[in-house]
């Protein structure tokens, strides 16, 4: 079992309360800076000793407060890539790679270091010194020095960390992996489970497309960056036709029945971007459609993001995009299935 | 005027002796007060740099003073008095020269599975290596210079 409860004070106002479970797997810990993961990263290693806790590995005690155990980051088994780069600056990306393969017999350690460079794909670059070396080069050599210790738990903290990187990484790993990204992106590609984290607290976990479709409060909706997010009054539920209309401050909506409120309850609804339709405002309204005043449009790398009156946001596509643009007026669609009650 | 070989082959024994024995206990304390927190540090640290703005020749005179009072002017008078002088110049070289080494390379050695020792060895020391070299010529001039000194004052002594 590898398991952290973590109890940890940081005067004067910081305070990190948490339970981690971690399986094998990527489990994303995703939060606002200051939020905590870094230190939870550190505390596991071991650089940080909690107040309070337990922190096990496989089984193996390493911080109980009870029993005061405290084992130091060298006896962990942790492999820790860090947020900066670590890489020892006086030795090549070779003897980055040697340094923790030392303990091995020397023919087991050349095999090792061998196969790691031939995994990460650094054989042109491990007579580089890591200055020389380029940021993608630098990090996958973080990597493969991490995992040439052999490690029973890997925790990264690196904001650069790609999709192709992490699943190479779980090729070459079977252990639990701890990530700390900002990336939803990533979270969603290549995680198992993503805990989002806020102020010292785990606020919600579970599969990312689970949070990211039903986030448990307003606060998670707006730190996984849903912008749509309106307060709403339920004025009927019907649950026999699975129906419910919500008034807003400036339109009225049918939604799905929403199942533990009653009617008049205030509830706040998150839709997301990608989620709304848009339609030229000539066209006859009909059920769900919001009649508003495009105040902006936002170029993205994949989509364009128009935001209307009434703070609603809408992404679409460009070709999407290229056929309304001349809109003298628009509707904004909102699908009754794409309207989320926190 | 020439200087008698036993004088000069002296001053460079003493000077030796002197600054390797500097050179242990102040890289010891200098990567002490740059990585490690304990009680007595910040006293440490002032008191270090308080020697370092003595003037040799006063420091000279006031160790003769106490010591050569007690004991008459030996070699092992004269290494304590080196070391007194160059000890200072060493911790302070040595605190900055480990406190520019990126903490994290340490953690990340750690990480890896190196004590303590080998940390030092490998990673610590080889980066704080130039500065420390260069504090180590400076403080074995600073001990001639001020055996100088030493025997100066030990001659007009009253």
């Amino acid at each position: 079992m590898t398991h952290a409860r973590i109890l940890k004070r940081i005067p004067p106002r910081f305070s990190l309360d948490v339970e981690i479970p971690l399986a094998p797997g990527v489990t994303a810990l995703y939060g606002p800076a200051g939020a905590g993961k870094t230190l939870i990263l550190e505390t596991i290693a071991g650089f940080v000793r909690p107040d309070s806790g337990r922190i096990l590995l496989d089984d193996v005690i390493l911080y109980d407060a009870q029993s005061r155990v405290n084992a130091p980051p060298r006896r962990r088994n942790c492999g820790y890539i860090a947020q900066r780069d670590a890489l020892f600056p006086h030795m090549t990306l070779r003897q980055n790679l040697v340094f923790p393969a030392k303990r091995f017999p020397r023919l087991d350690r050349h095999r090792r270091v061998a196969e790691m460079i031939e995994r990460f794909q650094l054989a042109d670059s491990a007579s580089l010194h890591p200055r020389e070396a380029s940021p993608a080069q630098r990090l996958r050599c973080a990597v493969a020095r991490a995992l040439i210790a052999v490690p029973k738990l890997l925790l990264i903290d690196q904001r650069a960390f790609d999709v192709a990187l992490l699943q190479q990484v779980r090729a070459a790993f079977a252990g639990p992996i701890l990530l700390v990204t900002a990336d939803l992106d990533l979270c969603c590609a290549a995680a198992d489970e993503v805990m989002v984290l806020e102020a010292g607290r785990i606020l919600q976990r579970g599969a990312p497309r689970a949070v990211l479709d039903r986030p448990a409060s307003v606060e998670i909706a707006r730190l996984l960056g849903i912008p749509n997010l309106f307060q709403a009054t339920i004025a009927a539920l019907d649950p026999a036709r699975d129906s419910s209309r919500l008034e807003f401050a400036q339109f009225t909506l049918t939604g799905p029945y929403i199942p533990g409120h009653f009617r008049g309850d205030r509830v706040w609804v998150a839709v997301h971007p990608e989620d709304l339709r848009v339609h030229a405002g000539d066209l006859e309204s009909q059920p769900n459609f919001v009649s508003a005043q495009l105040a902006g449009v936002s170029h993205r790398a994949r989509f364009i993001r128009l935001e209307f009156s009434g703070g609603i946001f809408a992404d679409v596509s460009r070709e999407e995009f290229a056929r309304q643009k001349d809109n003298k007026g628009w509707h904004v669609e909102f699908p009754p299935s794409a309207l989320r009650v926190l | 005027m020439t200087v008698p070989p036993h004088l000069l082959l002296l001053a460079l024994r003493v000077a030796g002796i002197s600054t390797g024995i500097s050179v242990v206990v102040g890289l010891w304390l200098g990567w002490a007060l740059a990585t490690r927190e304990f009680t007595g540090k910040r006293a440490l640290g002032a008191l270090s740099m308080a020697a370092l703005a003595l003037p040799a020749p006063v420091l000279c005179y006031y160790l003769l003073a106490v010591f050569a009072r007690i004991w008459p002017l030996t070699e092992i008078n004269l290494v304590a008095a080196g070391v007194l002088s160059a000890m200072p110049l060493l911790i302070r070289a040595s605190r900055i020269a480990f406190a520019s080494v990126d903490p994290n390379l340490g953690k990340a050695a750690r990480s890896l599975g190196a004590s303590g020792w080998r940390v030092f060895l490998r990673i610590e020391l080889p980066l704080a290596l130039r500065p420390i070299l260069a504090a180590i010529a400076l403080a074995l001039v600073l001990v001639l210079a001020q055996f100088a000194a030493a025997i100066w004052i030990a001659d007009r002594r009253p």
